[in-house]
């Protein structure tokens, strides 16, 4: 009977010792693969280092369908990850899963919301509440071959900024490319870059109660700019793989997203230039798209997981340079003008000048269906020339009127 | 004489209770997913949220939906083109390992046993042969021996993304129909072919006049079969192509799936199910009446 009281007694002490040690676990859901994830992985390692009362477990799915699934379906069984880092396109269909905050809440943490670039939070605020919290700003930006502007008698330290110049240049470099290949050598049908020039050309995908489309005018401007350049020699016209191209050496200009310059930088050496994209259009705008942090509400109702995982957002906030490195640009304002990002990473404080006047995509919640809409017509124009721009244009606000309508009726 | 009520309600009970598992296995994985998208599919049904009664709205959708309709002639296109090619290159493979030479067991097994593969296996092992950088297996092998000098982006375009769907889809299903054929091929009288031969017949007509005619039956069932397949077209665009280049390679199955889980509408995406339900038994009813009359008429002959 001793024994058995003194066992209880043993047990209990142990119990309670594990209440008072309780470590506290996040998971932390990316969308980060390669590299990305490998930069972001030391992050969580040196944060669970210093912190041995919280534990961040990565879970990545790169795919944004299996990421949003994975969130739907753990909210519905309460089993979601407590923090997320995710593409801001992917938030509006689920903001109402999402912990809100407001600015003074926020500060309480060490978070000025005010140090975050205004065209990223635009549409992570309601009512005054933030659903999100933008981390980073993957960028587009001009990449270029420094080795061949030399070649064809240009000057590498000043990279075209607008159209002249940047038509000038691409002039210039023909008779450095070789045969098959064009001095900007891009797929045409890549949406996003046709999305870049659409905001170059002052335009925006819906109206801003995203119940019409808004895209036909300046879409087809930005169409009809895109086939003067493959007329002049300076675009393919077919669908291509730009990327061996490019880092090959035999194309010179790439306007695309800033996770390339890592790869590029490591190919291309001495070679690799990276300045702002040059201003085509007729406004002056950049895409761009960021990733944000969020809290899954019904995960971090117990105050000490919000704690820790407030924690964590707040590690990730101080500590957001050595994300940078992995090929972001800062969302902070501080961060993108300071001398320290200057010296440490300064291609990206190059690149990083472009945020004041970044565009992102719209906050609708299924945008990704009305861009497919839209870029099922791409082609049709810029590669086998079957419709005319405007035609082309007319078709996609058509199918894009279906899937809006489709949407709204099911909001009743 | 007849059995005592008894005695006949003790046999079917007998016989029922040995049905019974196969019975519950049905009730929960067929019925019972049936009658639930039945139910779901007049629902606004989500994840999240309570489902909520619309009648026939999702299907009245699904039928104004013109990405759906381009969906269906993506799968009766691919269904046109891969059937035909499977179903020859069967046929072109039975007849090649049907004859008697040194060392075919290899060639057999070869063509046979990718069917006999998980689609996850094959298609990703064919992803990293088809990858569009250049150390993927096919660039880097290609640009060795001087072929090509650049990698290639080998689903760039919906001609080239469909011709790799098709032709990986034919390489890899095959072999089911080598083995029917072959089969369907030993059942022939060589007197046939030899009498053929007397009367002067060339290899064509032989073929024409006594090969077919003997395959014809099993042909039917296998071209059944494989429309079947192509209808229900998934894996191979999830995996390849993921519906792009810019949705050109999007089934009905796979724009379900989209539906379903991209847009998580559960229940539209129930009622396209039932849309590709109803396009599937319409033609499996055309087969059938083709076939009972190829039955009658080679039974005739």
């Amino acid at each position: 009977m001793g024994m058995k009281k003194i066992l209880l007694v043993i047990f209990a002490l142990f119990f309670l010792a594990s209440l008072v040690n309780a470590k506290v676990t996040l998971t932390f859901m990316t969308p980060l693969a390669g590299e990305d994830g490998a930069y972001m992985d030391k992050i969580i390692q040196r944060f669970n280092a210093e912190h041995p009362d919280i534990e961040v477990v990565h879970l990545v799915l790169v795919n944004d369908l299996e990421y949003k699934m994975k969130l739907s379906t753990g909210v519905a069984t309460k089993q979601a990850p407590q923090v997320l880092f995710t593409r801001k396109y992917v938030l509006p269909a689920f903001k109402d899963l999402l912990k809100t905050f407001t600015a003074d809440e926020l500060k309480q943490y060490g978070i000025d919301v005010n140090d975050i670039y205004p065209g990223l939070i635009e549409g992570l605020i309601e009512n005054g509440k933030i659903y999100g919290i933008p981390l980073d700003c993957w960028i587009f930006y001009m990449a270029y071959n420094r080795g061949n502007f030399v070649k064809a008698g240009l000057d590498p330290d000043k990279p075209p900024t607008n159209r002249e110049e940047f038509f000038a240049a691409l002039e210039a470099l023909k008779k450095v490319t070789p045969q098959g290949v064009t001095p900007y050598y891009e797929n045409p049908s890549w949406s996003w870059i046709w999305v870049h020039y659409l905001w170059q050309f002052g335009g925006d995908l819906l109206t801003p109660d995203f119940k019409e489309p808004a895209f036909m005018e300046p879409g087809a401007k930005a169409l009809r700019f895109m086939m003067e350049m493959q007329d002049k020699g300076y675009l393919p016209k077919a669908s291509v793989d730009p990327g061996p191209v490019f880092l090959g050496g035999q194309s010179t200009f790439l306007i695309t997203g800033i996770w390339t310059a890592a790869a590029f930088k490591q190919a291309l050496g001495e070679n690799f230039g990276a300045a702002p994209a040059p201003q085509l259009g007729t406004h002056k705008a950049v895409f761009g798209g960021s990733h944000v942090l969020a809290l899954t509400k019904i995960m971090v109702e117990d105050p000490a997981v919000l704690k820790a995982a407030m924690t964590w957002v707040k590690y990730l906030w101080d500590h957001a340079l050595e994300w940078y490195a992995a090929g972001q640009t800062p969302a902070r304002i501080s961060i993108a003008q300071s001398q320290e990002l200057k010296e440490k990473l300064p291609h990206i404080y190059a690149v990083a000048q472009q945020l004041p006047y970044v565009k992102t995509f719209q906050m609708f919640p299924i945008l990704s269906e009305v861009l497919d809409a839209v870029a099922v017509h791409l082609e049709d124009v810029l590669v086998t020339r079957k419709l005319t721009p405007e035609k082309a244009m007319q078709m996609a606000a058509d199918e894009v009127r279906d899937i809006l309508e489709d949407y709204w009726s099911s909001q009743k | 004489m007849a059995r005592p009520l008894s005695k006949r309600i003790r046999t079917g009970v007998g016989a029922y209770i040995f049905l019974l598992p196969h019975l519950f296995f049905f009730a929960l994985f067929v019925a019972a997913p049936l009658i639930y998208g039945m139910i779901m599919s007049f629902h606004d049904w989500r994840l999240l949220g309570e489902p909520r009664f619309i009648g026939l709205d999702n299907f009245s959708r699904v039928w104004n939906d013109s990405r759906f309709w381009e969906t269906v002639k993506n799968t009766v296109f691919f269904s046109a083109v891969s059937v035909p090619l499977t179903v020859v290159l069967g046929v072109v493979l039975a007849l090649i390992l049907n004859q008697k030479m040194y060392g075919k067991l290899w060639p057999l097994v070869a063509f046979v046993s990718p069917a006999f593969f998980g689609s996850i296996g094959i298609l990703f092992s064919w992803r990293w042969i088809l990858g569009s950088q250049p150390a993927a297996l096919a660039n880097y092998y290609l640009k060795q021996i001087g072929l090509i000098s650049d990698p290639m982006s080998w689903f760039k375009s919906a001609t080239f993304a469909w011709t790799w769907i098709i032709m990986i889809t034919a390489w890899w299903i095959v072999g089911f129909s080598v083995l029917l054929y072959i089969g369907a091929l030993q059942r022939i009288p060589q007197e046939q072919y030899e009498a053929a031969k007397i009367d002067g017949a060339g290899p064509w007509k032989r073929f024409v006049h006594v090969t077919l005619p003997w395959i014809r039956n099993v042909m039917f069932f296998d071209v059944a079969r494989h429309v079947l397949l192509a209808f229900g077209l998934f894996d191979q665009v999830y995996i390849l192509t993921g519906g792009g280049p810019a949705g050109s390679t999007r089934t009905m199955v796979y724009y379900l799936y989209l539906v379903g889980f991209e847009r998580q509408q559960l229940g539209r995406a129930a009622a396209i199910s039932w849309y590709i339900f109803m396009i599937v038994i319409a033609f499996g009813l055309i087969q059938l009446a083709l076939l009972t009359q190829s039955v009658r008429s080679a039974e005739v002959e």
